[in-house]
């Protein structure tokens, strides 16, 4: 049996803007165990990202409670959520948000050595993750600016992974790449998820959402479908992908 | 509220502009705030600097007041002297008046006395030069007491029934003080003249008590144009070369231009500083709105675009930019004009208490519409200039944000390697980032330093430790002064006094007025210029032999001669041509001095002697001293003075003045210290929105990064100061030889306390990251969500 | 930007070079004898006349020779100088004349060093120039590294114009954020909004009114129509006529068809009024906090807290339904009232408990009946009208409404459907 590694109850979030309240997310009860790769899908404004970073701590619910092992995380404030988020939490964009002013080591490095002061040891392991996900030395060096959509959403994948995180959640991760770049960062996600990390994933892609074991899809703030999609095989992927699908036209994507 | 805004394309630019201003109210603030001081300042400076041009022109006007006084023993007095004043060319007026004249009669000044050369008038005789009219008048002791000038009341506190007691010879004269009058010539210590009025009864009574030694007459003169009053002084002595100071002692003259250059001093020296501070901020103002109107244009690119492509034409956007900061312009220089008359007060006291003269602060209008004009016109140029790049900038590259390129960088400062907290180094990364902002901050922080260094050594040197102070105005610090009685050896004395225990060292040093191509010159002489304390000469030396002269750099520069030069140095009749040997300065001289030795002033008189000797003593106790000498040479001694004291009193209202501009400069400073970083951090924040989201969604908490954004100014804000301190020490001498230049001084050596200073830089630093601190506490509202929901 | 730049200092360091050297050519060497000190000289050799070598001539950098009136030599600083007047007329030496006690006693001849002047001034312009030039130099070398970069640079400026090509926004939307120039635009819309809610507010007061008018006439028009229902029946029993019969029969037809018409009038005058019309929307729970709070007129509620989470209900509406079951508390049991909720896998329901004397058995399943009015009503005025809509509104909103009987009071329990 998995262990329960973070758990909602009844959340919602609600932004108003001119006094005009919208509930996006709406008494969410979910449940996420330790290991899964999780897809949230849904139509556009249906609430995925919203709660893909009430989960991460990146926002606060407006309502209910988030508890991440077992710690109620939707009370702490925004510091320690922060702290929160840098020893348990990593994070990839759909805009990838490297800082433009840094390298592509000097980004992971940025973000570990917050966690741990041993420099020698913070460098060893960013350079032995970006190698993993196959960036080499000469990219090491290089700014942002300077790389393929594909390689710096590596470098990100790299940098949310620099601190170990228990849960890494990914926003779109692909939707900005092309479908070459986007198959080398899924397969860096699912071996990162075989090694045990939990993975959060938002997509619009089916590609990326075969990647994952769970599919949750969220329609006007509510989970309407929870399906169990079984571990990815590169091999036999056919009946999963029509579980998924039909899973899909059910809901009516 | 808002107005509305009309997207039909007709949309008055005004519109356009005040939108902009109501969008930005905080930073348009600070602004206004900026150039709001510099306004005041710029106003107060100019306004202060016009009036006292003609202050003292105005002032004799309306007292009706003399031009040109001299005052003698009546004894002295001849019938062509009158005469040549009355048949002078271009003199309206003249009068000869008898009154009483006491050579030197010692008045109580604050705590300490003083000896100074008095005429005391009759009250009730008439006198069409120099009427007599108060400006304060006891109502009750009406024509009873004494009538003291008004300099009196405000430099020395007198008040309306006190006691006013004169010395004279050992004999107290008290009378109580019912009125105060304005006098240009001889209503402060300055001219070596103070005048008071007795009524008819007492006047007699005095008169009678000293009997005809001291009567006195008075020769004033007034002139149609008062520019031509400079000359009549030195064609006097030309005239008639027996009657001067150095034949009788007992012989005064002044003319306004001295009474002029003798007060205006410190205060054109003040107002020049506040006029260069202006300056100073109107600068950082220019600057700042530069990099304001800069990051407006990259914030609002695509707003731009979108104007430009609904059709607006590059000529009114940059109208609406352009107007948008000459709305602030105008508003904060007007506002900065009409403060400036509540502040002017607070001047007009400075400048009453060291001119003895009322200052009355009346409109200034072609001041204030100056100050007004000239900086709104630099905001124009400013604005004009910086919002340029609008016109070149096409639709569609603004509605894509402008084309950005990437700088490729070094990687300066790798994170696995450099040294340093994580903070501090990515604080070094962003500052190494925003290198034009930076230098921004940087030449700011660099003129404020500077600007309060300036200041701190200045009231460092005038209110702490006054040595360089006295050296610069060449006034001689001995702890005693003596004034031999005339007729005495004055020789024989010093050698006595010499010969006293705990008198360190004495010399004579007195001085006589002579003549230099035509110039009045006041001219000192010493036996001994070795044992002076403050050596007044910057260049070259003190002359030696009796051949050689020293002259005031400024005189030097007006007769256009130079060390290597000879001058012809005439006393009376007598002249005699000197070698010159060194330029020295000397406040009290003003522009026209000399030295000369003693053998040099045989040359011109014969077997002048100078009947003042200054003491400096050490390990024996002053009023022990002043007390032995009194009864010991008692009788050959006129007065005996402790200068100490007398110095005391008399830089008190110097210091005051020099205490309100350190006051006024640092408080700028730290307002221009928070104004500026207020803008900076807030622009910066909002530049950097994505990087402070992606990094509080790694999980950076709000006070690493407020620490990040406050240590990112700390380097450029400590190599600031560091130039700024050392730019101000260096430099802090040679800037107040620009400033005094005017005044005859052409070299300072203030004294650069360095500890002071370094208090100062490090207060700065400290200043800077706390007000960096706050400021980025904004940060709070950047949440990682608001990146991503961007 | 950059190119224009570096060429401008170059420019500068070049100009500045020329002036300076220029400067430094034009400067005139100060050939000139230092009068000062050649008169310190001859005042100490006047002074020192028999013994000239005891003067004191420290700080004296001038070389000099003293001559008596013969030309005989009589002191000298150093060798080689002009020992003979024509000697120094030649070398452009300085003569004076030495007067002790006003008569002549010899001549002084300071040497002239004019060539070693001119010497240190030529080495001084040329290390200026040096320095000028080698700064030049290092300057074009630089720009010279510059423009090479610059031939290179063209490529990665494409790379970097082709990255920012994505980044362009052309919908402007109206929801901008306040700081922005068109938030003005918006906020008309806003402001255009809030006069049309305003208007039509105002225009429903006025229906609604005449409306209430309506409902009420026709329910107080029932009354009397069933009196004269109830009498005719009666009549009809006691009339033997045949004629009467008829017409009894007519009267009592046509009092029910009143009855009936007056019924349907007043429904529809309900429905049209909205008393009946409901507008779900989401809400938080925490609503529910002001709705309890605008019915505790007396302090006499108390309330549990209630759970978190959104609801599916219409406040207006909502709040109704809470005023009918509170006043009906109050009306008929004038106790305490406590209020607790919980949250079901569906529903928010909350139990409004009183402590009075409950409705008795019978009557419960009545209760939400229209007209239906329970047995211990004397002194109460009302329609009967409250539960009914209370349980329409709350079938409206997807929700219940149910009461029971508690040991010690009577419970009203609301479910209100969770989103």
């Amino acid at each position: 049996m998995q262990d329960t590694i973070l758990r909602t109850e009844k959340l919602c979030k609600t932004f108003s803007t001119g006094g005009i309240q919208q509930h996006v997310l709406k008494n969410l009860d979910i449940s996420l165990m330790e290991g899964d790769f999780t897809i949230i899908m849904g139509s556009s404004g249906s609430g995925k990202s919203t709660l893909l970073y009430a989960l991460s701590g990146m926002d606060k619910p407006s309502l209910g409670e988030i508890h991440f092992e077992g710690e109620n995380i939707s009370k702490l404030n925004n510091d320690q959520l922060a702290i929160f988020r840098r020893n348990n939490c990593g994070f990839v964009f759909q805009q990838i948000h490297l800082l433009d002013n840094m390298s592509v080591l000097d980004n992971a490095l940025a973000s570990g050595l917050l966690v741990s002061k041993n420099k020698q040891a913070v460098a060893a392991k960013a350079k032995q993750l970006l190698a993993q996900v196959g960036l080499n030395e000469t990219l090491w060096g290089k700014f942002p600016s300077q790389l393929s959509g594909g390689e710096a959403q590596r470098a990100g994948i790299v940098r949310a992974l620099i601190n170990s995180p228990k849960m890494v959640f990914a926003d779109e991760p692909t939707g900005a790449l092309n479908s070459a770049s986007s198959d080398s960062v899924l397969d860096v996600m699912t071996e990162v998820n075989r090694n045990g990390q939990s993975i959060v994933t938002v997509t619009h892609d089916i590609t990326t959402a075969l990647r994952g074991n769970r599919i949750l899809y969220l329609r006007d703030g509510i989970i309407c479908g929870d399906l169990d999609l079984g571990a990815f095989h590169a091999d036999h992927n056919l009946a999963r992908h029509e579980k998924l699908n039909a899973f899909l036209s059910e809901m009516g994507w | 509220m808002r107005s509305c805004l009309k997207w039909d394309g007709k949309m008055r630019i005004i519109n356009l502009a005040i939108a902009n201003i109501k969008t930005g109210k905080s930073a348009v603030f600070s602004l206004f705030v900026l150039i709001f001081i510099a306004a005041l300042l710029l106003n107060i400076g100019t306004t202060v600097m016009s009036k006292m041009s003609t202050f003292y022109e105005d002032k004799v006007e309306e007292l009706h007041d003399a031009h040109v006084s001299i005052v003698m023993k009546s004894a002295n007095y001849k019938q062509p002297y009158g005469d040549f004043l009355k048949s002078y060319s271009g003199v309206k007026e003249t009068e000869t008046e008898q009154m009483i004249l006491l050579p030197t009669a010692t008045i109580r000044f604050d705590k300490s006395d003083f000896s100074i050369r008095t005429a005391l008038l009759n009250a009730d005789a008439e006198r069409t030069v120099a009427p007599l009219k108060l400006i304060e008048e006891s109502a009750s002791d009406k024509g009873e007491g004494i009538y003291i000038p008004y300099g009196l009341k405000v430099r020395n506190g007198y008040q309306l029934g006190d006691n006013f007691t004169l010395t004279y010879q050992n004999k107290k004269y008290s009378y109580r003080v019912t009125g105060f009058f304005e006098s240009t010539l001889m209503g402060t210590s300055k001219l070596a003249m103070l005048k008071f009025y007795l009524p008819d009864a007492a006047y007699r009574q005095l008169s009678e008590e000293l009997g005809p030694a001291a009567d006195g007459t008075l020769i004033s003169a007034i002139f149609t144009d008062s520019e031509q009053s400079g000359a009549l002084l030195s064609d006097y002595n030309n005239q008639f070369p027996q009657s001067n100071e150095a034949v009788d002692p007992s012989f005064w003259g002044a003319d306004m231009q001295t009474a002029e250059s003798s007060s205006a001093l410190i205060v054109n020296i003040v107002a020049m500083i506040l006029v260069a501070f202006a300056a100073m901020i109107v600068l950082m103002s220019l600057t700042v709105i530069k990099f304001r109107i800069s990051y407006s244009i990259d914030d609002g690119m695509v707003n731009i675009g979108v104007l430009k492509a609904v059709g607006y034409t590059s000529l009114q956007i940059h109208t609406s930019i352009v107007l948008q900061f000459m709305l602030i312009a105008v508003a904060a220089s007007v506002t900065g004009a009409a403060v400036s008359y509540a502040v002017m007060p607070a001047f007009g006291g400075v400048i009453s208490s060291l001119a003895g003269l009322l200052w009355t602060g009346d409109a200034h209008m072609g001041t204030d519409l100056a100050s007004v004009l000239i900086v709104t016109l630099l905001v124009l140029v400013v604005a004009l200039l910086s919002s340029m790049r609008i016109h070149k900038l096409s639709p569609v590259a603004a509605l894509r944000g402008g084309i950005m390129t990437h700088n490729f960088r070094r990687n300066l400062l790798p994170l696995d390697k450099a040294k340093g907290g994580l903070q501090f180094v990515l604080a070094c990364k962003t500052m190494l980032a925003n290198s034009r902002q930076n230098l921004m901050i940087g030449s700011i922080i660099v003129a404020i330093t500077f600007a309060s260094v300036f200041s701190v050594v200045l009231y460092y040197n005038i209110a702490e430790d006054k040595t360089a102070f006295f050296q610069m105005l060449g006034a001689e610090t001995p702890n005693v002064g003596i004034q031999v009685e005339p007729g005495k050896d004055s020789e024989q004395l010093l050698m006595q006094i010499q010969q006293m225990t705990g008198v360190e060292k004495a010399n004579i040093l007195d001085y006589i007025t002579t003549t230099i191509d035509g110039q009045l010159v006041n001219t000192d002489f010493s036996d001994d210029y070795g044992k002076l304390e403050n050596k007044s000469v910057y260049e070259g030396r003190y002359p030696q032999y009796d051949n050689e002269i020293v002259v005031t750099g400024g005189l030097a520069r007006l007769l256009g001669k130079n060390i290597g030069d000879t001058i012809k140095v005439g006393v009376g009749g007598a002249s005699h041509p000197f070698l010159i040997t060194g330029l020295n300065q000397s406040f009290n001289a003003g522009r026209n001095g000399a030295s000369l030795t003693m053998a040099g002033v045989h040359h011109l008189i014969p077997d002048h002697k100078g009947m003042s000797i200054n003491v400096y003593l050490e390990g024996v106790n002053k009023s022990d001293f002043i007390r032995d000498v009194e009864a010991e040479y008692g009788s050959m001694i006129q007065t005996i003075t402790d200068v100490d004291e007398s110095l005391e009193s008399g830089t008190r209202v110097y210091i005051s003045a020099v205490f309100a501009v350190m006051v006024v400069i640092l408080a700028i400073t730290v307002l221009v210290v928070v104004l500026i970083l207020y803008l900076v951090i807030k622009m910066t924040i909002l530049k950097r929105k994505r990087e402070l989201g992606i990094l509080k969604a790694t999980g950076y908490t709000t006070f690493q990064l407020m620490t990040q954004i406050a240590l990112s100014f700390v380097p450029i804000v400590i190599a600031g100061v560091i130039v700024g301190g050392v730019l101000g020490s260096l430099y802090t001498n040679s800037v107040l030889e620009l400033l005094l230049s005017d005044a005859g001084i052409s070299n300072v050596q203030f004294i650069i306390h360095v500890p002071l200073i370094v208090t100062l830089c490090i207060a700065i630093v400290v200043l800077v990251y706390l007000v960096s601190m706050l400021v980025s506490r904004r940060i709070k509202r950047i949440t990682a969500y608001g990146l991503i929901t961007e | 930007m950059k190119a224009k730049g570096r060429l401008l200092t170059m420019l500068v360091v070049f100009i500045a070079g020329i002036i300076l050297s220029v400067q430094v050519i034009g400067t005139e060497v100060n050939t000139d004898v230092d009068i000062v000190m050649a008169n310190r000289v001859l005042k100490t050799v006047e002074s020192h006349w028999e013994q000239i070598e005891q003067g004191d001539y420290s700080g004296i950098t001038q070389q000099f020779v003293v001559l008596d009136q013969s030309g005989n030599v009589r002191y000298q600083t150093a060798d080689g100088l002009s020992m003979t007047i024509n000697d120094a007329i030649r070398n452009r030496d300085s003569i004076l004349d030495v007067m002790v006690e006003g008569t002549p006693a010899g001549k002084l001849i300071i040497h002239d060093d004019y060539d070693q002047k001119m010497q240190r001034n030529k080495e001084q312009l040329v290390t200026v120039i040096l320095i000028t030039f080698t700064v030049l130099t290092v300057l074009c070398v630089l720009y010279i590294i510059f423009l090479n970069r610059a031939v290179i640079t063209p490529f990665k400026k494409l790379q970097s114009f082709a990255l920012n090509v994505a980044r362009g926004n052309l919908d402007i939307p109206l929801n901008m954020d306040k700081n922005n120039p068109f938030g003005a635009f918006t906020e008309s819309f806003d402001m255009m909004r809030e006069e049309l809610a305003a208007a039509r507010q105002s225009e429903y007061e006025a229906n609604r009114s005449k409306k209430e008018l309506v409902a009420s006439l026709s329910h107080d028009v029932k009354t009397p129509v069933a009196s004269i229902k109830a009498v005719s029946e009666l009549m009809l029993l006691r009339a033997n006529d045949e004629k009467v019969i008829k017409q009894l029969n007519m009267i009592y037809s046509k009092a029910e068809q009143i009855n009936l018409l007056v019924t349907d009038m007043f429904h529809a005058t309900l429905e049209e009024l909205k008393e009946l019309k409901v507008n779900v929307t989401e809400e938080y729970s925490g609503v529910l906090k002001g709705i309890i709070a605008n019915v505790n007129y007396d302090d006499q509620i108390t309330c549990d807290p209630i759970p978190d989470c959104i609801i599916l209900t219409d406040v207006t509406r909502l709040q109704q339904v809470f005023d009918n079951i509170l006043s009906n508390s109050y009306k008929y049991a004038g106790t305490a009232v406590k209020i607790s909720s919980f949250i079901t896998p569906t529903h928010l329901q909350i139990e409004i408990m009183d402590y009075g004397n409950g409705v008795s058995r019978d009557e419960l399943p009545l209760l939400f009946n229209k007209f239906y009015r329970g047995n211990n009503i004397a002194g109460q005025t009302g329609a009967g009208l409250g539960l009914f809509i209370s349980n329409y509104l709350m079938q409206s909103m997807q929700g219940d409404i149910e009461c029971h009987n508690r040991d010690d009071g009577f419970t009203v329990a609301l479910r209100i459907k969770l989103v």
